[in-house]
């Protein structure tokens, strides 16, 4: 509870206060001529008596009771006005920190979406990149595999293609230095006679 | 008469070196005439004209006989079969009158050979005749047998 409320309830007791002290104050009666002939000292005596009832003594015991009424009356409302204050402070806080917690997990909710939707982004973006890797990859695994395959059946077909040379030229290395056409001559006279028939008719032929 | 070569006279140059060796014993014949001089002893010659003599019962002290034998051996050439056969190295004149018996025997009596030198060959011999040529050397042999060979690299 704020001063204002608190000098609102002060003066809203002391207008009750005043409009009590106003209504119980003694006033004189106005009274015709008549009457005031015919009952002059009825008057005076209620007056009196009056004045005796309400004497200072009974004033001050009226005014003690309105202070005391006044005081209890300040203090209900002041513990009505904290009783309140302190409701609403709690009933304050409450909402601020709903409203906080609210505030507080909606940006959560909103910058946990923002961050899932950039990881997803990036691992999309990384799984894309990785795809692609892997394809690079596997084609020029398969490329390199391929060539390997073609230079090797390649190297094979020569080899293979020119194999009598080959072979003839580390026969020629090895016994090169060692050749002996006498040991070579029985091998000769086979061929030879393997193509007697061709020769004959070569030279038939030729003559 | 055609003259019979005997197997010491197996090449073209065979018969070339022997015409030039008969032109020298005529000249040589010539000037002991000239000179009067008496030689007991028969003049040297080489293999291949001793047997080629023997071979055609030929007297070249005979007047015109080294001119006929000259001239009938130019006549030998023009008829001659001319083989050319080439080996890894030059071979012995063993094994070129083998060969030439062989061919003589076999094939023709006029037969003369050509002989060759062509490392490459290694081992076996490349005859070429008139109008063909026979390779009998290993490489041909490796060429022949490849597939063999390459079944026998593949395991197979």
């Amino acid at each position: 509870m704020n001063s204002y409320q608190i000098a609102f309830g002060i003066g809203l007791s002391a207008a009750v206060l005043v409009i009590l002290f106003y209504s119980l104050w003694p006033r004189r009666k106005k009274t015709n001529s008549v009457s005031s002939v015919t009952t002059p000292d009825l008057a005076a005596i209620a007056e009196r008596k009056s004045m005796e009832v309400f004497n200072d003594t009974f004033r001050e015991e009226l005014r003690n009771r309105g202070r005391l009424h006044f005081e209890k009356v300040i203090n209900e409302n002041a513990l009505f006005l904290q009783q309140d204050l302190r409701l609403t402070t709690n009933e304050l806080n409450t909402f601020m920190k709903d409203e906080i917690q609210k505030v507080l997990k909606d940006e959560f909710s909103k910058y946990e979406a923002s961050i899932t939707s950039a990881r997803d982004i990036a691992l999309e973006s990384i799984k894309k990149t990785q795809e692609v890797i892997d394809q690079q990859r596997a084609q020029l695994e398969k490329q390199m595999n391929e060539q390997a395959a073609e230079e090797k059946q390649r190297l094979i077909d020569r080899f293979e293609k020119n194999m009598a040379d080959i072979l003839n030229h580390y026969i020629l290395d090895a016994i090169g230095g060692e050749i002996d056409l006498t040991d070579q001559l029985e091998y000769i006279f086979q061929s030879l006679e393997e193509n007697k028939k061709a020769i004959l008719e070569d030279v038939k032929n030729g003559a | 008469m055609e003259l019979k070569m005997p197997m010491t006279i197996a090449t073209k140059q065979d018969v070339l070196r022997i015409q030039r060796e008969v032109r020298d014993y005529e000249v040589t014949v010539v000037q002991n005439n000239v000179r009067k001089t008496t030689n007991e002893s028969p003049l040297a010659v080489s293999a291949g004209l001793r047997d080629l003599v023997q071979l055609n019962q030929i007297n070249l002290n005979e007047k015109n006989v080294p001119k006929k034998l000259i001239t009938q051996l130019d006549e030998a050439l023009r008829k001659v079969i001319l083989f050319h056969m080439s080996f890894a190295t030059e071979p012995t004149d063993e094994v070129t009158q083998k060969l030439v018996a062989w061919f003589r025997k076999e094939i023709n009596p006029k037969i003369l050979l050509n002989i060759g030198v062509q490392p490459t060959i290694a081992v076996g011999a490349v005859l070429r005749t008139q109008s063909k040529q026979y390779d009998f050397s290993l490489r041909k042999h490796l060429q022949n047998s490849q597939q063999d060979l390459v079944k026998v690299l593949r395991g197979e």
